[in-house]
């Protein structure tokens, strides 16, 4: 911090007139400032965007922008977007008093104020406060620059040429895992410790800042719980933990929650937002993946069961090949070889228009949907970019797009192509679980009950008779084979295709056929996993390609997963971009810290529960989100740098699932097809017909599962869960943005379902706490917000109670006995479930 | 223009979509209510905060509000707008014709069975389809040559839509709302009302937000019962009593927040129950005809009966409540407002899609909308507000010039999808009434004529709303993405006064 005083005051002498002060000193000078603060833009809550909008853009377009725009901005300042001020230094983030915008803007001196006084622009007492209010609030801005003018400080576009420059070998992302160093003294720390301690290390300079205290057991229990299970916790966790404080417990506990299936359906269903997963093609008809809900129980029951997570990643990409290879079929090793088998069918939750303009382009567009998925979820970058073009900001050539391509295209597409649209066949997207001899048995079996048929048909004159075989033939020819199947990849064969570079990713413009080959600027960082050659079915190939994603040398799989633990339970990654670590993304806030939980990923034997058990158990973690420090405050306000823990609003699945756990009924539903919930007349009114037709009622009694085993369908998500932000399921979701609307609202006040619940809920009441009101109001209290109600808040619910006028169906009962009002008590448990303090944790 | 946080990370959205400026108030004065003293609340005095809070634009503009009437199904041209002489005197003779992308057979020439007359000081074309419209023609911009990229109608509306023919890109509306917000925060910015028959093919996909945040999807209205999901409190719960509860939740979430330090969304979601409290009254009060006279009722047709001849047939009467709430919608200063006519499966005659013979099909549709598009179009001039208004007509692509038979039982009359040559128009704010812009040829089946394509229309949607699409942007998978995609777009500068 000292060294920008310097500079200021540096700067400062430096005006003598406005044109000559120059930002080429600061620059060098504001790196150093931006290690600690640029993760880049800085403290954006909305309402601080919203200022910037309403007050600050208005003044720069005015008075401003003229001069400060573009290449030959006045000055070196460019005043149009972020970078520009930040790259001249003119703004210190908190500190209007240091900071040369506002003395420019201040200034007496007719040299030197800003706007020029003979420029006719001017600006008034009332905009320099406003312009010194947003810079003490860290000066939002969201705009960005077209192109960035200063390396190392937002994407940098690249030259039209395309070459691996030195900047880019020495990229962070692409750089081998380098975990951080410990003193002697440090040596005996656990990994949690280490977590803490790599955390205070970002603060050596700043006095005052240091990891909040612990929160309280309370929100501790809830916090975990909320984070690993997506339910709150059973009160008993919570006096444990008050009673006996100490890690121990807390670690068991934290042990119990990741060893239960609960876990593997929570982090099942992240894993489900970054892949995209859908149970319908989209499009007109939309029509259904068949058995994609298999796909939804092998992810669950992967993070259940803590598969370690290359070998997750080897099955999803190439489980078939895997499992030839491993000898594993459905004779030797049927467990195996069928789990190995369900997980490709990650292949196949691609968006499918089965009527496409252009086959070709379509089958194109398919393959690039997959690849994009596979850039983003597993390895953390927008591979897409390069489909077209040579990738305009990292190091990837539209060749290594294709080359990369090459290693799936053996891919038998979902839809059989055909010229001039209209595909509407489907590829073979699934398979039998069962062994081929088992299946053509079964499909012989058939054939000679049909031979047999025929034959008597042959003979037989009766025309009621001739009926009646004609239909058992067509019984036995429609007929489907009692047999498990899955969606699934399959592959066209030994050999595959050429692939060729497509001139601007056009299907009709093949240029160069290239190899199945990895990007150039990975090559260097690691080297290919050897090529096993083809197999019975397939070419090999996406078993090689599943080998390097997964390989401990590939320097971004194992950053980009435990940056996605981390994003869990701190709500913001380490980078806070998850499916972006290249020079479009944010860098990270503590790469010494991405690494150590990398670099434990791996040493772990790739065990994701490790790492959710280390941060679990850090200091950091633990952390109060409320607490007072004024020094972390000014110096980091979104935290992220994490010397707070965040407050932060349950998702979708959180927030129904809680519901149906407060209010007694929530269902013991682990796999097996999804269930569709009943739609309310209104939504039924107003759907597409098609989607309509698909969307047949679960039975009532099926219909409380937990919400990662309801139908995920494009065209027509769950109201509920769409209204509270449900991941978009077209493209890779990383984040999900968590929108505050008043639609929201009126779901969770209004609609029938939360009304059956609610209404169980004070049902719930009554069984557990009797007649007595204050007895009812304090389990209630406890049931959803796991502690006591306050004297207060009891009084606020008997006014409430006493307030509320009784319906007409209530009629009859005593108007003074709070007891029997039935509606109020179902109002009251309907408040409360829509109470804040239910829906955020702390 | 680039809101770099949308999609980068996990800042929250206060998308309190009926804003704040009441919001804050009511809190405020909550607060005071349980004698706590309204200290920052997270809302500047100005009033709006949030996605929807209204915005400058970024080129001068009169418009405020667009109302899009979608003819989902694809609206013939050859039969309304694009008169074409030479195919009524080659009515059966033989052609080749493409009829899905690269595949071609033999077809049979259809003259159009309406009659075509010149109206207005313009002369524009309008056939006897639309008696009532064609007296307006002076107000529109017609474009003949307008060029799509699918011949289905699933892609195609994704295309009109959202720009694209794959799904998962936001719709014209979010963009729209996403650079303007909206002038009302009591009410959504993006409404969406669709025919009584059901949703255009593949649903909620063509009007939403993509990758962008929830909160600039379109709200589907509806004209009946409730018209926003869950608007009205269930059975025997009054306003009264909804009152109470909320006001219950309120003191709760004060009581929590005070021990909060991160308070902004808190206070956010405390601002969104006022907020749905106010829409309550507003949404039914937008949509309450009653204060509306007689006159300006059956201007749009309300009081038409639902004709007998056609089980599908509906008459004017619902579009024209809608274009009727549409023009209440715009004087509260809704930003985007899109209606469909027709509904249900494509394919049938419950939309636009003519294949089952293109006469019925016209005789079915015309009256709905013809009336009702009249009245909102002679409504908004009377009340000034048509140069504050853009109103954009047309459909997912056009028809073909030739007869299909091959499903109407060997009948002649059908036509079947042409995205090689469609007409719009547009009308109000900016836009250089009574001009022609473009043509077909000879037989009105592909755009010769400065052909452009629809990602033209859409830049000149846009600019006409004040926002430059190449600036319109937001940042997705390492790119920032534009409505109109990479290629590039030019707006239609000659139909732009």
């Amino acid at each position: 911090m000292r060294s920008l005083q310097c500079l200021l005051s540096m700067t400062r002498a430096r005006i003598n007139s406005r044109r000559s002060w120059s930002g080429i000193l600061i620059r060098g000078c504001l790196s150093a400032l931006m290690i600690l603060w640029a993760p880049s833009p800085p403290a954006m809550a909305d309402d601080r965007l919203v200022f910037f909008e309403s007050k600050i853009r208005p003044i720069f377009e005015r008075a401003c922008n003229e001069c400060h725009s573009g290449d030959e901005a006045k000055g070196g300042l460019r005043l149009t977007d972020r970078l520009g001020w930040q790259d001249a230094g003119v703004i210190q983030i908190a500190r209007p008093e240091s900071s040369l915008l506002v003395e420019l803007l201040r200034s007496t001196d007719d040299d030197v104020r800003m706007p020029p006084p003979d420029s006719g622009r001017s600006v008034t007492e009332n905009e320099i406060r406003d312009i010194e209010q947003w810079i003490r609030d860290g000066a939002a801005d969201p705009r960005m620059a077209k192109e960035a003018s200063f390396a190392g400080v937002g994407p940098k576009r690249r030259n039209r040429v395309f070459e691996i420059t030195p900047e880019d070998e020495a990229y962070w992302a692409f750089q081998p895992l380098q975990p951080p160093r410990f003193a002697e003294s440090e040596l005996k720390l656990t990994a949690s410790e280490k977590i803490d301690e790599l955390l205070r290390r970002q603060w050596k300079e700043l006095p005052g800042v240091d990891l909040a205290p612990l929160a309280t057991s309370r929100e501790l229990a809830r916090r975990a719980s909320f984070d690993l299970w997506g339910l709150p916790p059973d009160l008993e966790i919570i006096d444990r933990l008050e009673r006996d404080p100490s890690l121990k417990t807390w670690q068991e506990w934290i042990d119990s929650l990741l060893r239960s299936h609960r876990y593997g359906e929570r982090w099942g269903r992240h894993w489900l937002d970054w892949v995209r997963f859908a149970e319908t093609n989209g499009y007109e008809r939309d029509g259904p993946k068949p058995h994609a809900w298999r796909y939804r129980d092998y992810v669950i029951d992967s993070f259940a069961n803590d598969k370690p997570y290359d070998r997750f990643i080897i099955e999803q990409l190439a489980g078939d090949e895997w499992a030839e290879q491993q000898g594993w079929s459905a004779v030797n090793d049927p467990d195996r070889w069928k789990e190995s088998l369900i997980a490709t069918g990650f292949y196949r939750l691609h968006l499918w228009d089965d009527e496409p303009d252009d086959s070709e382009a379509a089958t194109m567009d398919e393959a690039d949907d997959v690849m994009v998925s596979i850039g983003s979820a597993f390895l953390g970058l927008t591979i897409g970019c390069a489909r077209c073009h040579d990738h305009k900001f990292d190091p990837i050539r539209q060749k290594d797009y294709y080359s990369m391509l090459s290693f799936l295209r053996g891919v038998d597409p979902y839809g059989l192509t055909k010229k001039g649209g209209g595909g509407r066949g489907t590829g073979r997207i699934q398979r039998f679980l069962v062994s081929e001899s088992e299946s053509a048995a079964w499909e012989q079996d058939r054939q000679t009950k049909i031979d047999a048929l025929q034959q008597r048909l042959e003979g037989e004159t009766d025309p009621a008779v001739r009926l009646g075989i004609d239909g058992q033939i067509k019984t036995l020819r429609d007929s489907v084979p009692p047999f498990e199947a899955a969606l699934s990849v399959a592959e066209i064969g030994q050999t595959i295709a050429p692939t060729f570079v497509l001139h601007r990713g056009d299907v009709h413009s093949p240029r160069e056929a290239v190899d199945p080959e990895f990007p150039i600027i990975l090559q260097k960082q690691m080297d290919a996993p050897e090529f096993g050659g083809a197999l019975q079915h397939s070419s090999g190939r996406r078993l090689q390609f599943a080998k390097w994603i997964a390989s401990r040398e590939n320097p971004l799989t194992a950053r980009v997963a435990v940056n996605r633990i981390w994003k869990g339970h701190f709500g913001v990654g380490i980078v806070p971009t998850p499916d972006d670590f290249g020079q479009t993304g944010i860098p990270p806030s503590n790469l010494p810290l991405l690494d150590f939980l990398a670099a434990e990923l791996i040493d772990s034997g790739w065990s994701l529960h490790h790492i959710h058990r280390i941060i679990l158990s850090s200091h950091a973690y633990r952390m109060s989100s409320h607490v007072l420090n004024a020094k972390a405050e000014t110096a980091d306000p979104e935290a992220r740098l994490f010397w707070r823990q965040n407050l932060r609003r349950l998702d979708a699945e959180a927030i129904r699932d809680s519901i149906l756990l407060m209010a007694g009924n929530l269902g013991d539903k682990r796999s097996g097809p999804s269930v569709f919930p009943t739609l309310t007349q209104e939504v039924r009114d107003s759907a597409n017909p098609v989607s309509l037709s698909q969307w047949l009622d679960s039975p009532p009694e099926q219909q409380n599962c937990r919400s990662v085993y309801l139908v995920v369908k494009r065209s027509l998500k769950v109201p509920l869960l769409e209204s509270l932000d449900f991941a978009n399921s077209s493209s890779p979701t990383a984040t999900r943005p968590t929108t505050t609307t008043a639609p929201q609202a009126l779901m969770l006040l209004n609609d029938p379902w939360v009304h059956s619940q609610a209404d169980l809920l004070f049902e719930r009441l009554r069984r557990e706490a009797g007649d007595d009101p204050s007895a009812r109001i304090q389990r209630l209290w406890r049931i959803v917000y796991q502690r006591p109600a306050t004297n207060e808040e009891e009084l606020i619910c008997l006014k409430f109670l006493r307030s509320q006028p009784i319906p007409e169906n209530e009629a009859n009962i005593p108007q003074d006995d709070l007891t029997y009002k039935v509606g109020a008590w179902q109002s009251l448990c309907r408040a409360v479930v829509n109470s804040n303090e239910a829906i955020y944790i702390d | 223009m680039n809101p770099y946080d949308h999609q980068r990370n996990s800042r929250r959205h206060f998308c309190t979509q009926a804003g704040a400026g009441f919001g804050s108030l009511a809190l405020a004065s909550l607060l005071e209510k349980d004698g706590i003293a309204a200290g920052p609340i997270g809302f500047d005095e100005t009033g709006a905060s949030g996605p929807m809070a209204s915005k400058a634009p970024m080129i001068p503009t009169q418009a405020k509000s667009i109302i899009f009437l979608f003819m989902f199904g694809g609206p013939s041209q050859v039969d309304l707008f694009d008169y074409k002489p030479e195919l009524q005197s080659r009515d059966g003779q033989s052609i080749e014709n493409e009829f899905r992308r690269g595949t071609k057979t033999k077809a049979v020439l259809q003259a159009s069975r309406r009659k075509f007359t010149q109206h207005g000081e313009s002369g524009l074309w309008c056939s006897d389809a639309f008696p009532h419209l064609s007296k307006h023609m002076d107000k529109m911009a017609m474009i003949h040559s307008l060029t799509s990229d699918s011949f289905a109608h699933g892609s195609a509306l994704l295309q009109v839509n959202c720009g694209r023919i794959l799904q998962g890109h936001p719709s014209i509306g979010s963009w729209v709302t996403y650079g303007l917000g909206s002038e009302n925060q009591n009410l959504p910015g993006y409404v969406v009302m669709l025919d009584p028959r059901g949703g255009p093919t593949s649903g909620s996909p063509n009007w939403s937000s993509g990758y962008m945040p929830a909160a600039y999807q379109g709200t589907l209205i509806r004209t009946s019962n409730q018209p926003i999901l869950n608007l009205q409190p269930a059975a025997g719960i009054t306003r009264d009593m909804q009152r109470r509860e909320i006001d219950l939740i309120q003191s709760l979430n004060v009581q929590h927040v005070q021990q909060q330090k991160q308070t902004s969304e808190l206070e956010a979601r405390i601002a969104s129950y006022e907020l749905a409290f106010q829409l309550q009254m507003a949404a039914p009060e937008a949509l309450d005809l009653a204060s509306e006279t007689e006159d300006t009722l059956q201007m749009y047709g309300i009081h038409e009966p639902k004709p007998d001849w056609h089980p599908m047939a509906l008459g004017p009467s619902t579009f024209g409540r809608q274009c009727l709430i549409a023009r209440r919608m715009v004087e509260r200063g809704v930003r985007f407002i899109q209606i469909y006519s027709g509904g249900g499966n494509a394919g049938g005659q419950n939309t636009w899609d003519g294949h089952h013979g293109i006469e019925e099909n016209l005789q079915l549709h015309c009256p709905e909308v013809d009336r009702p598009i009249a009245a909102l179009l002679q409504d908004l001039q009377q009340r000034g507000l048509l140069d504050s208004t853009l109103v954009v007509w047309g459909g997912e692509f056009g028809r073909m010039p030739v007869s299909e038979t091959f499903n109407t039982g060997g009948k002649p009359g059908g036509r079947d999808h042409n995205p090689k040559g469609f007409t719009y128009w547009l009308a109000g704010a900016g836009v250089k009434g009574g001009t022609r812009y473009g043509a077909t040829d000879e037989i009105g089946e592909n755009a010769v004529e400065n052909p452009r394509h629809l990602r033209d229309l859409h830049a000149t949607i846009l600019k006409l709303m004040g926002l430059d699409h190449r600036r319109l942007t937001y940042f997705h998978g390492g790119l920032d993405e534009k409505l109109t995609g990479v290629l590039d777009a030019q707006p239609i500068d000659e139909i732009i006064a």
